[in-house]
């Protein structure tokens, strides 16, 4: 790539962040450092550590943080290896199948939990039935085991962003190391240890550090289990309660550093392990067919993971179809009637149409900003690069409704971008909003392809004559084309289940997008959880059809390029 | 006709369409999946939608009432119009949370518009002190912006504020945003002139049992009746133990409800600051009636009112401590309780009175019975209203009077009460809300409605609130309880847990009760002084400092409790 064209994007990047990253945030972020005498205090900050409860809230979500990433870890990577490594029945079915967790929001997944572990849901009413529980004495699964519960909800739903990126890191492994590793007589667990691992470590770091930071600042999942000692509720809740007070814009200004220094200190010790590129596949990588009953087993571990991934969708699912549900293992009374009036909802069709308009011209944005970021901060050496790439890694750590907030005092009349509400239509705004927010997962995607993909191709064809730009074209576009994809389709369906931009940003039911639909069916009195998940079903299937789709229609493509 | 079927298939140009479905099927197949998909909604779609493409005109009501309220209004009033104006309106509702969110959002694009005319129109600089003072009610009178604000006729964009509690109402009146009108045609000044008698005592009282109904001044007007009460899963109730439905509020506090009481953040909602205001004004009340029965009493009445005050305050938050001890947890949405007892859950909440009833007709059997009860404790909740105001800068006024006139006239009073199916009745669901007219409450109407026998106005003389007593504590309640109850909820909970589980030990009880920080005097004194000096580092800072004390206190009681043993 020529030096303007990367000073170009680097310049563009920069003011697009400026103003639609940084000035935000800094107009959210002001009230945290400014007294009431309008000048420099630190006194806001202080007084959260000093605080117990906020210290507390610090510490839970590290700790939930912690154990998702590693839940998260030991989930994904074994099934990663399994699926690059082993031929087993089925593989193809149930490597689309493990990404299902992605396909509905985690807060409608929550919906079928709770109707699932209620004191009267089914798990009990399973054990009360099998004789392991005293019908007079049920336990409060969501009472009392909520850290527990979050922990488990979240490793659940954040799994395949590891697994998608291991596999993609797996697949474009030069088996020629392994194999010359094993030559000198390493035996496969050390292989795997010393070798498959170290190199595989950009693609895990880079799916890692999202789990990680998202499980860090995720809001959603503890507010439905409606515990409050973790950070990002209480930012929540304090924003909703107080307007005026400084101590949520404290806390979230305490979350950015936090989230950042995390962030930084996977990048040192694991980021730098391999990212002059391990290079390409020089031999194509076979699969091992596993004997029958070995490879049996793996599809049952597939096929276990998922069965408890999808619990919660299954939650929904019955829960959709049921006229109450109490007390029983699955609803004794079925009905159609929640479908019918959930999607015969005035704000159903329109908020369908408003969320594929907005994730599709986010989806489009972020890929084109996210290839750009990550092509700058991997292959070329102008200064500022790490700092890019560190700006894009950001909104991960802010929480959405911050983001959010500050949007919204940004485009107020008399703003400078007032002309972004296009009237009253938060489109623009709200295509902005999900770009950013979903900018980290096309990034991480598309820098982990250029990190293995060797420079040297591209320099190959620059020496055969190509022009910088077409070398990027016709060479290492396609062949980091499997990651783009795969951050794009993340990129896509995070948008159309994004919550905390939606919730602040489209004030209007004619504008709401369909996340806001359901979290509002979900309020509505009776019938509210039946309705949002009949919704949320709709939304599932929708998605599914467009993922697997894409899948189907890329497939013989997207595996061919995998292998290189 | 087969032999037809073959020469069109075997047509070159149906072979080629063939051969073409055949190359693109998978394509051809994620299409038609997607389009299937697509196909739900769109068959669904409701035939009559008060979200029309094209309208005449809009009206944007704002509005923290649940969704089967929206929709029997909005379409009722959509008719309506079309049927008397010959007009398609375009009914767009703003429901950005409870009743906090609604004064945030109304707050901010009121400063921001009032900043917009300030520096554009006024040509003046904006300093902190104008955005402080233009919607403070406590500025001084000379103040230029709060002046300047006041003459204005600055809007939100919104035209119409409705559902809520009087006390938001009241709030909104005093800033300014709610106005009454031009007295002529517009607003409730206009109504009272068009309708005199709907704003008498035989409509519309001005209060009733210290409650207010209504803004003298015609700013705000109740539409709707609602009390507090308790809503109750009779299953939960026999497996823990308890024979007879709650009836009054101080039965939530036994320990046998322990882990199984559903509450809700009283910071997130104006119904359960309520309920815990009621649940206090008794205490006071009996504190009263206690004192006024000693025989010989030396106390002057002003002594005896202020003992009374101060004695029930305190026994009111040591129930409030009690019962939040025994609360599963704090839930951030009201309605999330009645759904929590009927899904059993928990045993029993307190609620709004029709979000109880509702969740009691949802989970009605055939027979008539149902496992949820829901119970007003008679002289335990005064009867209060759901108001609806004009905004200040109503887009459209007269669209906005002509709504508040169909909620409070007849077929708008019908609509809150008759059951489904009843002429003038909502289409889907019963609101189960009463009529505020007391008018309305004759026999024959009686007989439509869904909780008429219920007779609020009779009913509301068991209960006299007193305004004078809590009304200025009703943000020290919000505060206190969030920080006592809601933030260390994890604390006192497990310290509750010792405390029965070793035979309720009296010292360990009254360390874990101990109210000295928090009781009137302060309450009212220092307390109340640093809240409403609006000073979030002070606020803070008094957060920290009490809730730091009373989770040392619970953690021990606990302590204290196990070693008692």
């Amino acid at each position: 790539m020529s030096k303007t064209l990367s000073l170009l994007i680097f310049l563009g990047m920069t003011a697009f962040f400026a103003c639609f990253f940084a000035y935000p945030i800094w107009a959210a972020l002001e009230a945290a450092f400014r007294g009431p005498d309008h000048q420099f205090t630190l006194e806001y900050v202080s007084e959260v550590f000093l605080n117990e409860l906020y210290r507390d809230g610090l510490w839970n979500s590290f700790i939930i943080a912690v154990w998702t990433t590693l839940g998260a870890l030991c989930v994904a990577l074994p099934l990663a290896v399994c699926y690059v490594r082993f031929a087993f029945p089925g593989r193809a079915l149930m490597n689309s199948l493990v990404l299902m967790p992605m396909i509905l929001p985690p807060f409608v997944g929550a919906i079928g939990i709770k109707a699932m572990l209620g004191q009267a849901g089914a798990l009990n009413s399973l054990l009360i039935n099998l004789g392991l529980m005293d019908a007079l004495h049920p336990t409060d699964w969501l009472g009392q085991h909520r850290m527990l519960g979050i922990i488990v909800m979240e490793v659940l739903h954040l799994y395949p962003i590891i697994y998608l990126n291991a596999a993609a890191a797996l697949s474009n492994l030069d088996p020629a190391l392994e194999e010359a590793a094993a030559n000198m007589g390493c035996n496969a667990w050390s292989r795997f240890w010393r070798v498959t691992l170290p190199l595989i470590m950009p693609g895990v770091f880079a799916g890692g550090t999202i789990v990680f930071v998202w499980a860090f600042t995720e809001m959603g999942v503890p507010l439905l289990f409606d515990y409050d000692r973790v950070t990002a509720v209480q930012i929540f809740r304090s924003i909703n309660d107080l307007s005026g007070n400084p101590f949520p814009y404290a806390l979230v200004a305490v979350m950015l550093v936090f989230s950042t220094l995390f962030y930084l200190t996977g990048k040192l010790f694991f980021g730098s392990a391999n990212s002059g590129g391990g290079g390409r596949a020089t031999t194509g990588r076979e699969t091992l067919a596993l004997p029958a009953g070995l490879g049996w087993v793996c599809t049952a571990f597939f096929a276990g993971v998922t069965f408890l991934a999808v619990l919660p969708h299954l939650g929904v699912v019955l829960l959709s179809f049921s006229k109450d549900w109490y007390g029983t293992v699955i609803p004794h009374s079925l009905t159609l009637e929640h479908y019918r009036d959930a999607l015969g909802h005035e704000l159903t069709l329109s908020s369908i149409a408003n969320s594929l308009k907005y994730s599709t011209l986010a989806m489009l944005v972020a890929l084109v900003l996210g290839t750009g970021v990550a092509y700058v901060s991997v292959r070329t050496r102008i200064w500022g690069r790490q700092l890019l790439d560190a700006m894009a890694m950001l909104p991960l750590a802010v929480p959405g409704i911050v983001m959010a907030f500050g949007y919204l005092a940004m485009t107020r009349e008399g703003q400078p971008f007032h002309w972004l509400m296009l009237g009253e239509d938060p489109l623009l705004l709200l295509v902005i909003a999900y770009a950013v927010r979903r900018l980290p997962y096309v990034v991480r995607s598309a820098a982990a392809g250029f990190q293995q993909v060797s420079p040297t191709l591209e320099e190959a064809a620059q020496n055969l004559g190509a022009r910088p730009e077409k070398a990027l074209w016709r060479i290492t576009l396609p062949l980091v084309a499997p990651n783009l994809v795969a951050g794009a389709l993340l990129a896509f369906s995070f948008a159309m289940l994004e919550v905390s931009d939606s919730m602040i940003l489209a004030q209007q039911a004619a504008y709401f997008p369909i996340t806001k639909a359901i979290y509002s069916l979900v309020l509505s009195l009776g019938s509210g959880p039946n309705l949002a998940s009949a919704l949320g079903v709709w939304a599932m299937i929708f998605l599914a059809v467009t993922i697997l789709g894409a899948g189907v229609i890329l497939g013989k493509k997207l595996g061919a390029l995998f292998r290189g | 006709m087969n032999e037809r079927l073959t020469t069109l298939l075997a047509h070159p140009r149906t072979q080629a369409v063939l051969a073409w479905a055949q190359h693109w099927r998978k394509e051809l197949t994620v299409f038609f999946l997607m389009l299937a998909t697509l196909a739900g909604p769109f068959l669904l779609k409701p035939a009559q939608s008060t979200a029309p493409a094209h309208y005449d005109r809009r009206l944007v009501i704002i509005s923290p009432h649940h969704d089967r309220i929206r929709e029997e209004f909005g379409h009722a009033f959509a008719r309506h119009w079309k049927a008397t104006r010959g007009e398609t309106i375009f009914i767009d509702w703003r429901v950005p949370g409870g009743t906090s969110e609604i004064a945030m959002l109304i707050k901010s694009e009121a400063t921001a518009a009032f900043q917009h005319h300030w520096q554009s129109k006024l040509h003046q600089t904006w300093t902190p002190a104008v955005a402080q003072s233009c919607l403070n009610p406590k500025a001084a009178s000379g103040d230029a912006a709060r002046k300047a604000y006041l003459d204005s006729n600055l809007g939100t964009g919104i035209d119409v504020f409705f559902g809520g509690g009087a006390y938001d109402f009241e709030q909104q009146a005093k800033t300014g945003t709610l106005v009454a009108g031009d007295g002529e045609k517009t607003g409730l000044s206009g109504l009272a002139k068009k309708h005199p008698e709907w704003f008498s005592d035989t409509g519309i009282p001005e209060k009733l049992s210290g409650e207010p109904f209504r803004d003298p001044q015609f700013r705000w007007c109740g539409t709707c009746l609602s009390s507090s009460g308790m809503v109750f899963n009779r299953d939960v109730l026999r497996r823990i133990g308890i024979a007879q439905d709650p009836t009054a509020w101080d039965n939530l506090a036994d320990p046998r409800y322990y882990g199984q009481i559903a509450l809700s953040d009283p910071g997130k909602s104006g119904s359960v600051t309520k309920a815990l205001e009621m649940l206090i004004q008794q205490q006071m009340q009996s504190a009263y009636d206690r004192l006024k029965a000693v025989p010989k009493s030396k106390l002057t009445p002003e002594q005896l009112e202020a003992q009374a005050v101060a004695e029930g305050w305190n026994e009111g938050l040591r129930l409030i401590l009690r019962i939040s001890a025994n609360a599963r947890y704090f839930t951030d949405f009201s309605t999330k309780i009645p759904l929590e007892v009927a899904k059993g859950d928990a045993a029993a909440g307190m609620c709004i009175d029709f979000y109880g009833r509702s969740a009691e007709e949802d989970v009605r059997r055939v027979d008539g019975t149902s496992r949820v009860g829901f119970i007003a404790p008679l002289g335990g909740t005064s009867v209060s209203v759901d108001p609806i105001g004009l905004l200040r800068g109503a887009p459209d006024p007269e669209l906005a009077t002509a709504f508040i006139e169909f909620v409070l006239g007849d077929q708008g009073q019908k609509l809150w009460s008759y059951r489904v199916g009843e002429p003038g009745g909502p289409r889907h669901h019963a609101l189960r809300r009463l009529p505020v007219r007391h008018d309305l409450y004759t026999p024959e109407n009686i007989a439509m409605m869904s909780d008429g026998h219920e007779a609020p106005f009779e009913k509301a003389h068991a209960f006299t609130y007193h305004p004078e007593r809590t009304a200025a504590l009703f943000n020290t309640i919000r505060f206190l309880v969030r920080v006592i109850c809601v933030d260390s909820h994890e604390e006192l909970h497990a310290a509750w847990k010792t405390i029965i589980d070793h035979g309720m030990p009296e010292r360990a009880l009254q360390v874990l009760e101990d109210l000295t920080r928090v009781k009137h005097e302060a309450a009212i004194g220092n307390i109340a002084k640093i809240l409403a000096s609006r000073d979030k580092v002070q606020e803070t800072r008094l957060a920290r400092e009490l809730g730091d004390a009373f989770r040392n206190q619970y953690i021990k009681a606990g302590r204290m409790a196990r070693n008692d043993e």
